[in-house]
């Protein structure tokens, strides 16, 4: 059985799949108490499927998204694979809404753009060419340099779960795929993990999540 | 046979990271305290958000290096221990998280624990014989508090800090007079060239009939001084050193005067005191020479029980299992959790 977990965003997710069947599969928008909730939901699991037994990985998302919420995921998922012994695995936030986009009809784009709401002024995006969810550096901005750059672009697709930004994006004509259907979902965790299995192990020692922010740069460059 | 009862305590209430492994007869099997001083140096202070992440960067390895050292695995440990407040809500929540996850993984029990209280019980690692009653001073970066223990879990609130905590005075004064951080234990070093009776701070709430403290004025006292020095070279360095063990004296005045009201108070004979500020050599010296006088027994946990480490919130987290105390997976940190109700002073 593979565990995957993500308390990044505001959509909690949580998933419990053996093969290729799905045991559990739970999102759900909650605005803070990930850590509760998540707890809750494992105890729910194990008392269902005595799931601690049989665990062969665990996987998180790592945001970028909330500076708790990506901390809390971490540390729990280390805490299981280290008591558990089994092998961690963790993908960001961006990399499963392109998981994600390749189920969405997305053919004639050549890139898609997933974008995170940080807060207020600040968002987080990330260039995939078609079909690839492998990570390189992103980018942190404000929703305007985002229109900056891809307004007008017709070779790009959107995949964003904020519905204020998505109706931004969307008025400056950018397609985009529906928020509803852009929700961060533990079940991709789990596929990246599968699909990426020897590779993609993370050191329980060293794994961290990706904050995004540039806050601490900012502070210590000021002082 | 079975194994002594194993507790593994975590404590991540401030910046340090800790994880340490006790048995059943409070022996402490390993003590592993992985401290942020040299990141927080460069903010000049604590950074929540900071010491969080460093938490979470830091902790399974420290978990891991405690079980090494205590010679044991995680299968061997029988209860789980973890400060749950007061203390900062984003470093506490790693520690929790990680307490419960090791909990529920291992179908092992778990248990909250205060960390003031968990001072108290630092006492409890290297002197097994004490026992209440007796008067707790606590005082540290945090907090600065006085308690009656009538009992181990029983505790009255005699007095606290109405505005910063002792070693938030030190941090504050040290940053002011241009010396670093952490202030404690570069104060009480500079302080030991300097002539403290040079300069006269009162503190605030010295000569009032409460057992409440008040540290805000002092900085106050030490920065009109400190603007009006106007002196280089070798003189000012022994100005500097002067304005610090001025400043030293009267804390430990204030403190030293307040715990023996509330020992006279109480009538307790033995006066505990814990916590970072209680390793400060200036502070020992004289609570003991104040104890002498008054034939007061006062007790010290050694240095590395002073400041923060997890033993204690293993030993504390011990009692309270032992007396039954079981927490469930819902806790969650109490960035505010106080310890003892509060009684004016009488006597």
């Amino acid at each position: 059985m593979i565990l995957a977990f993500d308390t990044s965003t505001p959509w909690l997710g949580v998933a419990l799949v053996e093969g290729k069947e799905v045991f559990f599969r739970v999102t759900e928008y909650t605005r803070a108490s990930h850590s509760l909730l998540l707890m809750q939901y494992l105890e729910l699991l194990d008392a269902r499927f005595s799931f601690r037994e049989h665990l062969e990985g665990i996987v998180v998302g790592l945001g970028p998204g909330s500076f708790t919420g990506v901390k809390v995921g971490a540390i729990i998922a280390k805490g299981l694979a280290y008591a558990l012994q089994v092998p961690l695995g963790g993908f960001s936030t961006f990399e499963v809404l392109a998981s994600l986009a390749r189920r969405l009809d997305t053919g004639q784009f050549e890139v898609v753009v997933p974008v995170i709401f940080h807060r207020k002024g600040e968002v987080f995006w990330v260039e995939f060419q078609k079909g690839a969810t492998s990570l390189s550096s992103f980018q942190v901005g404000s929703p305007e340099d985002f229109l900056a750059q891809y307004k007008g672009r017709n070779d790009v697709f959107v995949v964003t779960p904020w519905r204020n930004l998505w109706e931004l994006f969307v008025r400056a004509g950018i397609f985009c795929a529906d928020p509803s259907q852009a929700i961060p979902d533990p079940l991709e965790l789990v596929i990246l993990f599968e699909e990426r299995k020897g590779g993609s192990t993370e050191n329980i020692f060293s794994m961290l999540p990706l904050y995004g922010s540039r806050v601490f740069e900012r502070e210590s460059a000021s002082r | 046979m079975k194994h002594p009862l194993l507790v593994l305590g975590i404590e991540t209430s401030c910046d340090d990271s800790c994880v340490a492994i006790i048995n059943e007869r409070f022996e402490v099997l390993s003590n592993i305290v992985s401290s942020q001083i040299d990141v927080h140096r460069a903010f000049g202070g604590i950074v929540p958000e900071i010491a969080s992440r460093k938490h979470l960067e830091v902790l399974p390895l420290v978990l891991h290096k405690a079980l090494e050292e205590a010679g044991v695995t995680l299968k061997d440990i029988d209860v789980f221990a973890v400060t749950q407040g007061p203390g900062l809500l984003g470093a506490l929540l790693m520690g929790v998280c990680l307490a419960k996850a090791l909990s529920f993984a291992l179908k092992k029990p778990l248990v909250g624990v205060n960390h003031i209280e968990g001072h108290i019980f630092a006492i409890r690692l290297e002197h097994p014989e004490v026992s209440p009653p007796f008067v707790a001073l606590i005082v540290s970066g945090g907090h600065t508090e006085l308690f009656a223990v009538s009992e181990w879990g029983k505790y009255t609130l005699l007095g606290r800090t109405r505005d910063d905590a002792a070693g938030e005075a030190y941090d504050k004064v040290a940053r002011l007079l241009g010396l670093g951080y952490p202030g404690g234990p570069i104060i009480d070093q500079l302080s030991k060239s300097g002539n403290g009776k040079r300069f006269a701070f009162r503190v605030g709430l010295e000569d009032e009939d409460t057992l409440d403290f008040s540290f805000s004025g002092l900085k106050t006292a030490v920065a009109r001084v400190f603007a009006q020095l106007t002196l280089e070279g070798r003189e000012r360095t022994s100005l500097l050193a002067d304005l610090a063990a001025s400043f030293q004296e009267s804390v430990i005045r204030s403190l030293v005067k307040k715990a023996f009201r509330a020992v006279e108070i109480t009538g307790y004979r033995l006066l505990v005191v814990g916590g970072g500020v209680a390793a400060n050599h200036r502070l020992r010296e004289v609570m003991q020479e104040e104890g002498d006088k008054k034939n007061v027994r006062v007790l010290f946990p050694s240095h590395k029980f002073c400041t923060d480490n997890a033993a204690m919130v293993g030993a504390c987290g011990l009692f309270h299992f032992l007396r039954g105390r079981r927490d469930g997976l819902e806790i969650d940190p109490i960035p505010q959790l106080s310890l003892g109700e509060k009684q004016a002073p009488s006597g």
